[in-house]
């Protein structure tokens, strides 16, 4: 999980892994091989991608667009339709009802769900997912949090995530990179980086929803929204 | 305008039509195929889009008519070719800007989605990018269509055959029904072609299969309509040898052309009338073999392509042009028709007889207070040059209009003077007076048939074309004029009248 403010480097990071950006320096490795070496779109095909703006293709019906990534490598059509209903179970909406709808019909909380089951296509192991639960409600969005936690156990994903919400890294990271102003400035277990912060900045970082539901606790007990 | 007048333009509509369409669609398609994948290249690297698009606006400010004008020189040749690609020129700017429009608008959220699946360039583009620009594309073409088909209007003066043939020639000849046919004819298939291409994109964009039927259908009858000019040429081509016949514009040209055609197409021949071109670019399609035969005039053969200035008698004219010719171009001068049409400047009688006006030279000292009136060409000729030089003639204001135009305006005192033609038939119906050329600063203008280097080699060509020769008088001329140009009939009816003198002669 890469967290930080916004403009401190975490989308270009995740973007050089499916090398949409090229680092100037450093290389990176996937199981053991250098990606400089494997071609950027064999590479993108094999790594699932999901970012903020969805970017569903919206002349194209649903299970088109889940199907995308089979279709480009080449998948016989009757192996990407039932896999088309398979994540749309997965993600939770009926394939009967979806499969042939456009996208601008779907609520920003379904159309994140078909943006999932896109970057899940091809059984890729690996996931990019850039504030994905960023432009949706509080309560859609704890309940995909909460979804896609599941998913991710039962397929045993890699996810590397973009996130400035402190709350959705702690409940999902296994690990967490804090990063600022372009440098890393520490990574480790949740657990391990809260209770003992190699920097003043992590500590004050990831104390933040405390700080948030102590003063809620306050409103609650109606000692006034002044001191906020 | 009556039913019978437009009945027999509507003749005329297949031919007309069919060339127009050919014109328009190939137009099209090669704008489309040209611009489409250079608005493409274009949103791909970036430094070229301002050049690109800035050349593209500033053909665009050309105007149509002088856009065609300028490829005939620079094919060097008139006809299909030189319309053609001025209309591909022509149709460049919507269809580029549109596509350049089209794709940078594509969300960027869509693009990165495509790259981020693992997209090529090109799978973006045809899968993605292509699709959702379809609609601003299409508009483009379609802005493109509707100016296609209404600036190949304008393709008639460079020898091109199309819709605007009934415009010009009716504006000529003072045919309100070929006017209103052409006009018609050619709103109707901007229409169509417009509609067609909507049709095109909605079957594409939704993939509906009714439509398609229908569309395929529109498209091909299109097509079809296109080419049944070229295929009926080529149907009747093995039996029938075609003559293309050259014609400026105005009348006494339309009628003789139309005499020449009656002849030839009864004796076997196939004859196809290109009208409406100017003096110097009919001449060079005659020296080309591109026209095969057209009447001109000694005296502007003498002045405007030998850059002759002195006036030998015009026997001596008439034999040293003939000789010219076929020397310097391969031209065949076939010989004299029999009458003259001189440049004459007439002037309204009532203006004659206020100033006692006889003569040109009378009018040297009043012209600084006249305005005077001409056709396209006579102010750019060296004979306005010697005219004005001998008689000394300043007038207030020189006005260029179109020949039918040039009376009306004299009649409603616009203009004090114009240039008439000495065989006109509004000369007389208009009251005006010819002034005489006392001095001798003008030429003779003797109607003389001319034949390109090809055609002069066909004898039985020749022997058909050599019946007319001193058979047209300049009465006979005059009334034939007279007929379309005040009786408001038809080109084809003076015509018959021609041909029937010509017969009733050698009787």
């Amino acid at each position: 999980m890469l967290l930080g403010e916004s403009g401190c480097g975490k989308t270009t990071t995740l973007k050089t892994i499916n090398r949409l950006i090229e680092p100037t320096s450093g290389r990176i490795f996937i199981s053991g091989d250098d990606i400089a070496r494997t071609d950027p779109v064999i590479l993108r095909r094999s790594i699932g991608y999901v970012f903020q703006e969805i970017g569903l293709f919206p002349h194209i019906d649903i299970a088109g667009n889940i199907g995308m990534v089979p279709k480009l490598l080449g998948w016989p059509d009757d192996r990407i339709r039932s896999r088309t209903a398979e994540l749309l179970n997965l993600v939770g909406l009926e394939p009967d009802k979806y499969q042939n709808r456009m996208p601008d019909g779907l609520s920003g909380g379904q159309q994140q769900r078909i943006g999932v089951a896109r970057a899940l296509a091809a059984g890729s192991k690996i996931m990019l997912m850039d504030e994905p639960f960023g432009a949706l409600d509080p309560i859609t969005r704890t309940n995909l949090i909460e979804e896609f936690a599941k998913i991710q156990k039962e397929l045993e994903l890699t996810v590397v995530m973009v996130t400035h919400d402190v709350l959705e890294a702690l409940i999902l990271a296994d690990r967490i990179a804090i990063m600022r102003r372009g440098e890393l400035l520490a990574m480790g277990k949740p657990v391990e980086l809260i209770s003992r912060p190699p920097h003043p900045y992590v500590s004050e970082l990831l104390n933040t929803p405390r700080r948030q539901t102590e003063k809620v606790n306050r409103i609650v007990k109606g000692e006034g929204k002044d001191d906020l | 305008m009556t039913y019978s007048s437009i009945a027999e333009q509507l003749q005329l509509l297949p031919y007309y039509l069919g060339s127009h369409l050919l014109l328009t669609l190939l137009a099209l398609i090669a704008g489309i195929l040209i611009c489409v994948p250079c608005g493409v290249l274009v949103t791909r690297i970036k430094s070229l889009q301002w050049p690109t698009l800035t050349m593209a606006g500033i053909l665009q400010t050309i105007p149509g008519i002088a856009l065609l004008a300028i490829m005939v020189p620079l094919l060097g040749r008139i006809g299909f070719l030189p319309a053609l690609i001025a209309l591909i020129v022509y149709s460049v700017l919507p269809i580029l800007r549109n596509t350049v429009t089209g794709i940078l608008g594509v969300e960027k959220s869509v693009i990165e989605a495509a790259r981020g699946i693992g997209m090529t360039d090109m799978q973006s583009l045809f899968k993605v990018e292509l699709p959702l620009s379809l609609p601003v594309i299409v508009a483009g073409i379609r802005t493109a269509a509707v100016w296609v088909v209404g600036t190949a209007t304008l393709a008639t003066p460079v020898g091109a055959t199309s819709l605007g043939n009934y415009v010009f020639s009716g504006l000529q000849t003072q045919n309100i029904s070929a006017i209103f046919v052409g006009c018609v004819a050619a709103a109707a298939l901007a229409i169509i072609i417009d509609q067609t291409i909507r049709l095109t994109e909605k079957t594409v964009s939704r993939r509906n299969f009714k439509l398609a039927a229908l569309t395929t259908v529109l498209i091909l009858v299109l097509f079809a309509a296109g080419l049944s000019p070229l295929a009926s040429r080529s149907n009747f081509g093995e039996a029938n040898e075609t003559v293309v016949i050259g014609a400026k514009p105005f009348t006494e040209q339309y009628v003789l052309a139309k005499l020449v055609a009656n002849n030839l197409s009864e004796n076997g021949f196939r004859p196809d009338i290109r009208s409406g071109l100017g003096s110097i670019i009919l001449f060079e399609a005659v020296a080309n073999n591109e026209v095969d035969c057209y009447v001109d005039y000694t005296g502007t053969i003498w002045t405007n392509v030998m850059k002759r200035t002195d006036l030998p008698p015009r026997d001596r004219i008439l034999m040293e042009m003939t000789t010219w010719l076929k020397k310097e171009y391969g031209i065949r001068c076939l010989g004299a028709l029999g009458f003259e049409n001189t440049y004459a400047l007439a002037v309204r009688k009532e203006t004659a007889h206020r100033y006692d006006l006889q003569t040109i030279d009378n009018l040297s000292r009043l012209s600084a207070e006249f305005s005077m009136g001409s056709d396209y060409e006579f102010f750019t000729r060296p004979e306005w040059k010697e005219l004005k030089d001998e008689y000394n003639l300043n007038f207030k204001e020189l006005i260029t209009l179109d020949p039918t135009l040039m009376y009306s305006a004299i009649a409603q005192k616009q203009v004090e003077v114009i240039s008439a033609y000495s065989t006109d038939g509004r000369i007389v119906d208009f009251d005006l007076v010819v002034l005489n050329d006392t001095k001798q600063a003008l030429p003779p203008y003797d109607a003389v048939l001319l034949l390109s280097d090809r055609a002069s080699e066909n004898s039985s060509l020749i022997r058909i074309l050599e019946e007319l020769i001193g058979e047209i008088g300049d009465d006979a001329m005059r009334n034939a004029n007279k007929i379309v140009d005040v009786d408001g009939q038809s080109v084809d009816s003076a015509a018959i009248y021609l041909k029937s003198l010509v017969d009733s002669s050698r009787d």
